[in-house]
């Protein structure tokens, strides 16, 4: 089965049109003249990692590393040209009784950021036989004025519970001279969250995700990434570092996935432990993940493959599966990272880093340095 | 003299203390419960109350034993105490990492 998203890119929303509540579904279609065959509500939990991603970029990133997330409200607005929704925007704002300096921010969003909604309705139309595997469909998104869809409640009568969010914790180190001494990976995009690897962490997590890589069938290994969230003090960014990755070991690997055990996350979680317990080291988290996608492409070489310069089918892509591991482990961490290796058509070894933008992980650059200088005291908001 | 409360139609404790944290050790929820609530109830609610997506599946491993909880059980039985003890467990999401079968 596989999917289309009908829009084009974002358009800025109207300030008036953040004054009404609005409620946003997904409409799925076999063609793009056919009925609608269901319509997915957008619930809270389909638009936490926009919200998340909103907080970053509009109050982390512009010098206020220090204000939790739950500090931050956001109202929703669709996007519209002619008559089609082709997006939202979301503008992030804190409340009126802290500190003066940050000023509301508007973060749009496009159509495909919803696409595991989509997904959530063909899974309903597959199972009801309105779609089989074989069929294609379009999604489009649908607003209308009313409150967002609320998820089904969760409480059980018979407990009480409360609940604390850990303050974001952060070391204070210059971005400036860290990209300077750098080599950069990929391509590095301007206003693109900032994230540095040691060399040494970046080797670890190559060589950890393609472990599995020569086995009969190959397998998927992988690492869970630690490291620092960083604000600079010249330029009020916030920036992600990486300097280990610990192998995901004790996990159930197969040749298309890779599910850490009971083991393996408390041998994770040991470590995470030892280093936040330690002063010089407490400003230390998991930062991410690497895996290797080592299953190969099947099929002949494409046309292309005698002239093009780069091969660009790959295994390495963000599954559906990809997505929610990072939208659970790293839940309302919108600064995670998910770095996929894997092969090309050639069967060259290629990898990418993904992180959250427009609400979608995509692939951009990073930068790897030798090691970072000592860093000032921790923070912590 | 000690006593403990017990429900009398088993040989479980009325309550149970918990406390939860997710994996990054992000969120941190303390419960205090029936012990006859199933743990996969207890999961989603925590999980829920935790700011963690509530429309994935959690589990609850045992952070001394380091052992998922069976989804069924009372949840005094899985963490076999009083009411009186903190138990400390971690909310782990059903969730894997890999590439299915579509390479993109």
């Amino acid at each position: 089965m596989t999917l289309t998203a009908l829009h084009r890119d974002a358009l800025a929303a109207s300030p008036e049109a953040f004054g009404d509540d609005w409620s946003l579904a997904i409409g799925l279609r076999k063609t793009a003249d056919g009925r609608t065959l269901l319509e997915e509500p957008v619930t809270e939990a389909d638009l936490a990692e926009a919200r998340s991603e909103a907080w970053l970029n509009g109050f982390l990133r512009q010098g206020h590393p220090d204000l939790p997330l739950e500090a931050v409200t956001t109202r929703i607005a669709p996007l519209f040209t002619d008559d089609r929704c082709i997006g939202f925007a979301l503008r992030a704002e804190r409340p009126p009784t802290t500190e003066a300096g940050a000023t509301p921010s508007v973060h749009t969003f496009g159509v495909t950021c919803l696409a595991p909604v989509a997904q959530r309705a063909s899974a309903r139309l597959l199972a009801d036989g309105r779609l089989t595997e074989d069929d294609t469909y379009i999604y489009e998104l649908h607003a209308r004025t009313g409150p967002t869809a609320p998820e089904p409640s969760q409480e059980h009568a018979g407990i009480k519970i409360t609940t604390r969010t850990a303050p974001l914790r952060f070391a204070t180190r210059p971005l400036g001279p860290l990209v300077a001494a750098a080599r950069p990976v990929g391509e590095i995009t301007d206003g693109v969250l900032s994230v540095v690897f040691t060399e040494a962490a970046h080797e670890k997590s190559r060589l950890f995700a393609r472990r599995g890589a020569g086995g009969t069938p190959p397998v998927e290994t992988g690492s869970i990434l630690l490291g620092e969230l960083c604000a600079c003090p010249d330029s009020g960014e916030l920036f992600v570092t990486v300097d280990d990755a610990i192998e995901v070991v004790d996990a159930e690997q197969q040749e298309f996935s890779l599910i850490p055990s009971s083991r393996s996350w408390t041998r994770i979680q040991g470590v995470l432990d030892r280093l936040t317990g330690t002063d010089t080291t407490s400003t230390h988290r998991l930062v991410g993940q690497s895996h290797g996608h080592n299953f190969g492409l099947e099929g002949e070489p494409c046309a292309l493959c005698a002239t093009a310069t780069e091969c660009g089918r790959t295994t390495v892509f963000v599954s559906a599966a990809d997505r929610t591991f990072m939208r659970t482990v790293f839940a309302g961490q919108p600064f995670a990272l998910c770095w996929i290796a894997g092969t090309n058509a050639r069967a060259e070894e290629v990898a990418s880093l993904f992180t959250l933008r427009a609400g979608v992980l995509q692939a951009r650059g990073y930068h790897v340095v030798e090691s970072f200088p000592a860093t000032d005291s921790p923070q912590t908001t | 003299m000690i006593t403990t409360r017990q429900n009398v139609l088993s040989n479980i404790p009325a309550t149970v203390r918990l406390r939860i944290r997710d994996i990054t050790s992000t969120h941190e929820a303390e419960l205090e419960l029936d012990a006859t609530l199933r743990v996969g109830a207890v999961a989603q609610t925590a999980a829920s109350r935790m700011s963690l997506p509530a429309d994935t599946s959690w589990a609850l491993r045992d952070d001394t034993t380091a052992a998922f909880l069976d989804d069924d059980a009372a949840i005094g039985d899985a963490v076999g105490t009083s009411g009186d003890t903190v138990v400390f467990l971690t909310a782990t999401p059903r969730a894997h990492l890999g590439g299915g079968r579509s390479a993109g």
